[in-house]
């Protein structure tokens, strides 16, 4: 009386096949797992067995093995109590058959019920490549699941209603949730017109949204870094499918999907400036992604980053270079996709008002040397736009002026990034804050005028060195938003305003 | 050359007749103008107790064809004269204390009027003296400052020198008539100089008169006087060059010394001068941050086109520049101009030396 039942675990974002095998045979009523499984798989034994019970069916009274091959893989994730059970009843013969191309995940609660998992969208995902035609999950599991082709979803509540489905006695209609990305737009309470004035900050914004680069905000308090950072989000463009795909996958293996589907808006994270350094990278035991993973295609705001410990910010250094991050711990070594945008904001000094003309700075120069050599310069490094806020004037605020909304703005984004899009179609980038130096050579070529233009402009400017391709880069994005392809002077002229902070303060 | 006008013509006669430029003040002080002084010269000579009786002599015989003789000496010489009436007679000279009434000279005035700083010290530089005269000489003259001097040598003989290899006007001003070369080490430089347009040899001396020490003494009120500033590379103590400083906080120029090591002999003079609250001189931009037309000039140089090169909308920009709005928010209310284009422009005009771009706001600098 054997029987095998395929299921999932996780390893980072990748599904690994397990067979859960089980054996009855004759003895001491007894209830073993081997294979390594973890605490929350040895704990299903009792989740298991009430379930059975209080499903209506006959425990076995028997000697019960249940082996999860292969036993060399450390298995985790409470995904694997509804195939110890599907398992079971199949070698007591209460289910009659159970096909190899069906594997089943789901928590058991002690009535019966099929409980939502973390995950469940890449294992269905790395289970379909695997060739599976068949997924049971958890009801509540569906929506995220839904969306993926090629394989069948069987959304089941409860235990007995699984047995009865494997039994032939009732039938599921395999889910299918229709996503439409577009479905929750305009659903943000925030807008681009509420901002009063700040023309060349927003203007700075449209364009790091463009091309996804990162963006450094310094400015007094109250000059609207917050505010305006809050409404990235309703300027950027929709996610596509595969990207989609991506960020709900690292939103389900997180928890962090609550019953909803795809994915459509790009993520906003804004960890507070407490954060540790795991919960930025990601980590854990059994590694989960942190917020640069959990701000993928999204934005990942840092206010005050100069607040945050120097540890935590360093960490961001590899996922801004690799659009990735790699954690290393004892069970082994994961990676998860983290391509952001970094919007980051700071005072021009510990009392925040160095250089407002309407406040006295109080701070030592010591104080603001100390303040701002937190930042240190690999990372500035990789911030694209960089550029100081104007404090708010009352005048502004008062204006009755017409502002542009969100949605005027984002058209010329997606226009934008279309742009970037076909243009960088067969090299694995989607946008212009990505390219490398090779490819800055190849697309960021500028004619003779801005030449000179530029070389000047390090001259009067005192630009530093390292600001010569983020000023390329970011006048590539300027000529995309305005559908021009080739990039003009005037586009140079303007991306070379967004470095305004490299020569007043790090030099 | 054209005939003179009457103020020229008496200047000139009584330069030539030895008179000095106190005696021309009297004289001037006693008859009212030129024009009285040449025509009552005769009736009142025997009045003229502070003239000596050989110079009035002299006048009076140099006055018969007096304009025909001159005139033919000068072309002959090449030399030119201006005259304190004149129009061209260099700005910053005419407010001084006892401006010369004429100068003669060899070469051209032409921009003798622009930002000058005058490279002066001693005769026996040390190398470090000779070393520091060409840095700061030729950097001010890449900057296309004019750069005046004594035409003597040490000091003086690097600082032309390096005007003249960095194309920057340069004008010696010497202690003697203007057809005697001294020293006649420096034949070449003051061939140098007047040949072509590169500057002019300058005195207020007639013809012939010697390079006696006295003169020295009253030349460097014109090199001062001529200049905005005064860079002293290298001076004793109680040397001319420090009557020339002398002279040049006399005349409210700015004073710029270069200091050196207290032993040695030729610095202090310099020292002393910066602790008599001279401008420490460490690099070019010391004279810079003093002299407000050079730091205009250093933003303008920086500008990769000409202002009359402004395009409509730069001109635009400039034009409510000056009505006094001075921030991003309202330029781009007021101009209508899309941000990123203003943005754009703005850096095109930063570009131009036209504004200045901080980051609160936009100040004009033209």
């Amino acid at each position: 009386m054997l029987s095998r039942i395929k299921t999932c675990v996780l390893y980072g974002l990748d599904g690994y096949e397990v067979d859960v095998e089980t054996d009855l045979s004759g003895g001491l009523p007894n209830f073993n797992i081997v294979g390594l499984p973890d605490a929350s798989i040895k704990e299903s034994k009792e989740r298991v067995r009430a379930a059975i019970k209080n499903s209506g069916f006959d425990f076995p009274v028997s000697r019960i093995t249940v082996n999860l091959a292969p036993a060399n893989l450390k298995k985790e994730g409470s995904q694997i109590d509804l195939p110890i059970a599907v398992g079971i009843l199949a070698a007591s013969r209460i289910i009659k058959n159970v096909d190899d191309k069906t594997f089943v995940i789901g928590e058991l609660s002690l009535d019966g019920r099929i409980t939502a998992i973390e995950g469940a969208l890449p294992m269905v995902i790395s289970m379909r490549n695997k060739e599976f035609k068949r997924a049971v999950v958890p009801e509540e599991n569906k929506e995220e699941c839904g969306v993926i082709e090629g394989i069948e979803i069987i959304p089941v509540g409860s235990l007995d209603r699984l047995v009865e489905y494997f039994n032939g006695n009732m039938s599921i209609e395999p889910y299918k949730s229709h996503y439409d990305l577009s479905y929750e737009q305009d659903e943000y309470l925030e807008d681009f017109s509420e901002i009063k004035g700040q023309a060349a900050m927003k203007r700075a914004v449209e364009v790091a949204a463009a091309g996804m680069h990162n963006i450094l905000l310094m400015g007094s308090p109250g000059s609207g870094k917050t505010m305006i950072a809050k409404r990235i989000p309703t300027i950027l463009p929709d996610l596509t499918y595969e990207e989609s795909l991506e960020v709900t996958k690292l939103y389900s293996i997180s928890g962090l999907l609550n019953k909803k589907g795809l994915i459509s808006k790009r993520p906003f994270r804004s960890p507070h400036h407490t954060s540790s350094r795991t919960s930025m990278a990601g980590g854990g035991s059994n590694p989960r992604p942190g917020e640069v993973s959990l701000s993928h295609y999204g934005v990942l705001f840092l206010d005050e980053i100069l607040e945050f410990p120097k540890n935590v910010i360093e960490v961001l250094r590899q996922p801004m270079e690799d659009g990735k991050i790699t954690i290393s711990r004892a069970s082994g070594s994961f990676t998860f996709p983290a391509k952001f945008m970094l919007v980051a904001a700071m005072n021009p000094c510990p009392c925040g008002y160095l250089g407002d003309p309407n406040h006295e700075c109080s701070c030592s120069q010591s104080q603001i040397d100390k303040y701002l050599g937190k930042i240190s310069g690999p990372l500035l490094n990789r911030i694209d736009i960089q550029i100081e806020v104007l404090p708010v004037k009352y005048d502004d605020l008062k204006d009755e002026g017409e502002e542009e909304t969100s949605s005027q703005i984002k058209k010329r984004i997606i226009m934008a990034r279309k742009i970037q899009l076909e243009r960088y179609k067969d090299m694995g980038i989607y946008t212009n804050s990505e390219l490398s130096a090779k490819g800055i050579g190849k697309f960021c070529k500028i004619n003779k005028e801005s030449e000179l233009l530029l070389k000047n402009a390090f001259e009067v400017l005192g630009l530093s060195v390292r600001a010569y391709n983020k000023i390329l880069k970011v006048s590539r994005t300027i000529a995309d938003l305005e559908n021009s392809e080739n990039i003009e002077t005037k586009h140079l002229a303007e991306a070379i305003r967004y470095r305004s902070l490299d020569r007043k303060y790090w030099r | 050359m054209n005939s003179l006008n009457i103020n020229q013509k008496t200047l000139l006669w009584l330069s030539s007749g030895g008179v000095s430029n106190r005696m021309t003040a009297k004289l001037l002080d006693y008859f009212g103008s030129p024009g009285e002084i040449w025509d009552n010269f005769e009736f009142e000579k025997n009045n003229l107790s502070f003239l000596n009786d050989r110079i009035i002599s002299g006048l009076t015989e140099s006055k018969i064809n007096f304009e025909e003789k001159l005139s033919e000496k000068l072309k002959r010489e090449k030399v030119k004269t201006v005259t304190i009436f004149d129009e061209d007679y260099p700005v910053k000279l005419k407010h001084i204390q006892g401006p010369p009434y004429v100068l003669f000279y060899k070469g051209s005035l032409d921009d003798i009027n622009k930002t000058t700083i005058a490279v002066i010290g001693s005769r026996k530089a040390t190398n470090y003296g000779k070393w520091a005269a060409e840095k700061l000489t030729g950097e001010l003259a890449e900057l296309g400052v004019n750069i005046v001097s004594g035409l003597a040598v040490g000091i003086d003989a690097v600082a032309h020198k390096t005007a003249l290899k960095y194309k920057a006007k340069t004008f010696g001003i010497i202690g003697s008539g203007i057809n005697i070369v001294y020293p006649k080490k420096n034949l070449e430089l003051f061939k140098e100089i007047w040949e072509g347009d590169k500057g002019a040899v300058i005195t207020e001396y007639p013809f012939d008169v010697q390079p006696i020490a006295f003169n020295f003494h009253d030349r460097n009120r014109i090199i001062s006087g001529l200049s905005d500033g005064i860079l002293v590379i290298e001076a004793q103590e109680k040397s001319g060059t420090l009557i020339t400083a002398g002279h040049a906080a006399d005349q409210g120029r700015e004073i710029f010394a270069v200091p050196g090591n207290i032993d040695s002999l030729y610095s202090k003079g310099t020292n002393a001068l910066i602790k008599d609250g001279a401008k420490i001189t460490r690099s070019v931009d010391d004279i810079i941050e003093e002299i407000l037309e050079l730091k205009e000039r250093v933003n303008k140089q920086n500008a990769c086109a000409d202002m009359s090169t402004l395009t409509d909308d730069e001109i635009k920009i400039i034009y409510f520049l000056k009505s006094g709005i001075n921030n991003l928010d309202d330029l781009s209310r007021e101009t209508k101009i899309d941000t990123g284009e203003l943005l754009s422009i703005l850096t095109f005009l930063e570009m131009k030396g036209a504004i200045k771009v901080s980051s609160y706001k936009v100040s004009l600098l033209i």
